[in-house]
C-alpha cells in the first residue's frame, strides 16, 4: 500500500511534523511506501518532506492530510478522488487572539470555517483526542475515529529532586488562551501564603513579543524576581526543567491534546489543569482537575502536591501508568485501522 | 490524601486561612489589559488606501537616484498597484459598512433592553405597591 501525508507546514520541532513522522515509522515497519508534503517547509526538514506542488498520488494511494491551520492549497487535495484519511490537530478558536494579534486570529477563523469542508470530504475523519473528534462530528464528518498522538517518551527521566525551594511549572506557548496570567496569579497567592522562596519557570515562545513582555511584566509585579521565562531551549534543557519542577500548571482555556501533560508525567511531575479541550481526557485520573475559578484554591492544590508525599507519589504512579495509552504499539493499531478503513472505503 | 480528595481539601484550606486573613490579595486587579482597539473613526480613515507617493523614499548614501528610480518603477506598475489598492478598498469599505450597521443594530437592542428592564421595574414597584396596599 501506498500512504502520503500531506502537512500546511513541516518543521523540526512543531507537533504536526512530528507525529506525521512517526506515522511515517509505522508505514515503514508495516512495508507502506509514499512520503510527507507540505506547503511551507523549514528548511532543517528538506530532506524528509517534499513540497506540495510536486504532490503526484496513484489512484489508489491514501492520502493522510494532517489539518491544523487555516490552509487554503491543501483544499486543491480534496478534489482528488484517493481514499483521503483526515487527521484533526484542533485549531484554537480565534476570540482569543483579536486584542492581541488579529492576523492570527483571522487564520484561526478561517482554520475553523473551513474545517467542515475538510471534515465532510474525507473517507474518515479522525481527532488526536475525542474532543478534537466531538468537534469533526460538529462540523459535519459521517465518520470519525479518535487517533491519540503517540508519545515518545524521553531517553532521560526521572531524578531525585533535590531540596529546595518548590519550583511550578508550565510549557506551553505563550498566548492568552493557555492563561499564563492565571498560572502567574495563583503562583503569587502560593507564594504569598504558603512558600515564600517558591520559583515558577514558564518555557514558551511568545505569541507577539508585547504578549511576552506583558506577562513578564504581570510577574515582576505580583512576584519580583520568582518568575523565569524561557524560549527556544533544546529537549535537553526542557527536560531539565520537568527533572527540577515541583508541580505543573495548566491553566488553558483551550487545549486540543495538550502533549506537556504526558512530558510532566513521564517525569513524574504532579500535574494541576483546568477541565478544558482535550485536557479531562488526556489526564485521565492522573491529574489533579478543577473548574474552581478561585486562584486561591490552585494556590493551596500546589501546596497540597508539594507537601503531600503520599498525594504526589499517588499522582506519579498514575501519571506513569496514563502513559501506556500514548505509547506507539497502542497507537498504531489506531492508525492502522484507520487507514484499513480508508483503503477499504475504496474498494467497496 | 487520595487525588480525588484534593480539590475539596484545597477548598476548605482557603476557607480557613481566608477566616484567619490569608488569601486577602485581590486576583481581579492582576488582568492583563489587551492594547487599545483603533476606534471606529480610525478605521474608516485606514479602510481608503491613497498610497503616497512621497513615502517612495531611500535612506541610503545616494538616496536621491534610488528614490528616482524607486518612483519610476512605482509609477510604471501604478496599473497594477491601483488595481490591488481599488480591491483592498473595496472590502474594507464593505466591512466597514457592515460594522456600522451592526453597531446601530447593537445599540437599538441595547436601548429596547433598557426599556423593557424599566418597565418590568415599574410593574414590580406597582405589584409591591399593591400587595401592601391589600
Amino acid at each position: 500500500m501506498i500512504v502520503h501525508q500531506i502537512l500546511s507546514g513541516a518543521g523540526p520541532v512543531d507537533a504536526v511534523t512530528t507525529q506525521a513522522l512517526v506515522y511515517r515509522s509505522l508505514f515503514d515497519e508495516w512495508g507502506f511506501g509514499g512520503g510527507e508534503y507540505a506547503v511551507s517547509i523549514d528548511p532543517r526538514i528538506a530532506s524528509r518532506v517534499r513540497p506540495l506542488k510536486s504532490f503526484a498520488p496513484g489512484a489508489d494511494d491514501v492520502v493522510v492530510i494532517h489539518y491544523s491551520a487555516y490552509a487554503p492549497k491543501l483544499r486543491a487535495v480534496l478534489d482528488l478522488h484517493n481514499p483521503k484519511l483526515l487527521v484533526y490537530h484542533n485549531v484554537t478558536p480565534a476570540r482569543w487572539f483579536w486584542d492581541y494579534e488579529p492576523t492570527i486570529a483571522v487564520h484561526c477563523s478561517l482554520g475553523r470555517r473551513q474545517l467542515p469542508e475538510f471534515a465532510k470530504g474525507v473517507d474518515l475523519a479522525a481527532g488526536v483526542s475525542a474532543f478534537n473528534a466531538a468537534e469533526l462530528a460538529a462540523a459535519g464528518a459521517s465518520r470519525t475515529a479518535v487517533i491519540p498522538i503517540v508519545f515518545t517518551r524521553p531517553d532521560v527521566g526521572r531524578i531525585d529532586r533535590p531540596d529546595g525551594p518548590p519550583t511550578i511549572v508550565f510549557v506551553g506557548r505563550l498566548t492568552p488562551h493557555k492563561r499564563q496570567d492565571e498560572v502567574i496569579g495563583a503562583f503569587a497567592l502560593y507564594r504569598n501564603n504558603r512558600s515564600p522562596d517558591a520559583r515558577l519557570v514558564l518555557v514558551g515562545e511568545g505569541l507577539t513579543p508585547r504578549y511576552a513582555a506583558s506577562l513578564v511584566e504581570l510577574a515582576d509585579r505580583l512576584a519580583p524576581g520568582a518568575v523565569t521565562f524561557r524560549s527556544g531551549i533544546s529537549r535537553d534543557e526542557l527536560w531539565r526543567c520537568y527533572q527540577e519542577a515541583s508541580a505543573f500548571v495548566c491553566l488553558s482555556e483551550h487545549e486540543g491534546f495538550c502533549i506537556p501533560l504526558l512530558e510532566a508525567f513521564h517525569f513524574g511531575v504532579p500535574v494541576i489543569g483546568r477541565p478544558s479541550g482535550g485536557v479531562v481526557e488526556v489526564a485521565g485520573d492522573a491529574a489533579i482537575i478543577t473548574d474552581d475559578r478561585d486562584l486561591a484554591v490552585t494556590a493551596e492544590l500546589i501546596h497540597l502536591v508539594v507537601s503531600d508525599s503520599e498525594l504526589r507519589d499517588e499522582l506519579a504512579r498514575r501519571g506513569q501508568a496514563r502513559l501506556a495509552a500514548y505509547a506507539a504499539d497502542e497507537v498504531a493499531v489506531a492508525v492502522r485501522q484507520a487507514i484499513d478503513e480508508v483503503a477499504g472505503a475504496l474498494r467497496a | 490524601m487520595k487525588p480525588e480528595a484534593a480539590v475539596a481539601a484545597a477548598r476548605a484550606s482557603v476557607a480557613l486561612r481566608r477566616a484567619d486573613g490569608g488569601y486577602s490579595e485581590d486576583p481581579e486587579t492582576w488582568r492583563i489589559e489587551p492594547p487599545e482597539r483603533p476606534s471606529t473613526d480610525l478605521l474608516l480613515e485606514w479602510a481608503i488606501i491613497e498610497p503616497d507617493m512621497d513615502l517612495v523614499t531611500s535612506t541610503r548614501r545616494l538616496g536621491a537616484p534610488i528614490s528616482w528610480v524607486k518612483r519610476v518603477v512605482v509609477h510604471l506598475i501604478r496599473q497594477y498597484t491601483g488595481q490591488l489598492a481599488s480591491q483592498q478598498t473595496r472590502v474594507n469599505v464593505h466591512l466597514m459598512g457592515r460594522l456600522g450597521e451592526l453597531d446601530e443594530r447593537l445599540a437599538d437592542l441595547n436601548h429596547r433592553v433598557a426599556d423593557l428592564e424599566q418597565a418590568d421595574l415599574g410593574h414590580r414597584v406597582a405589584e409591591l405597591e399593591d400587595s401592601g396596599r391589600a
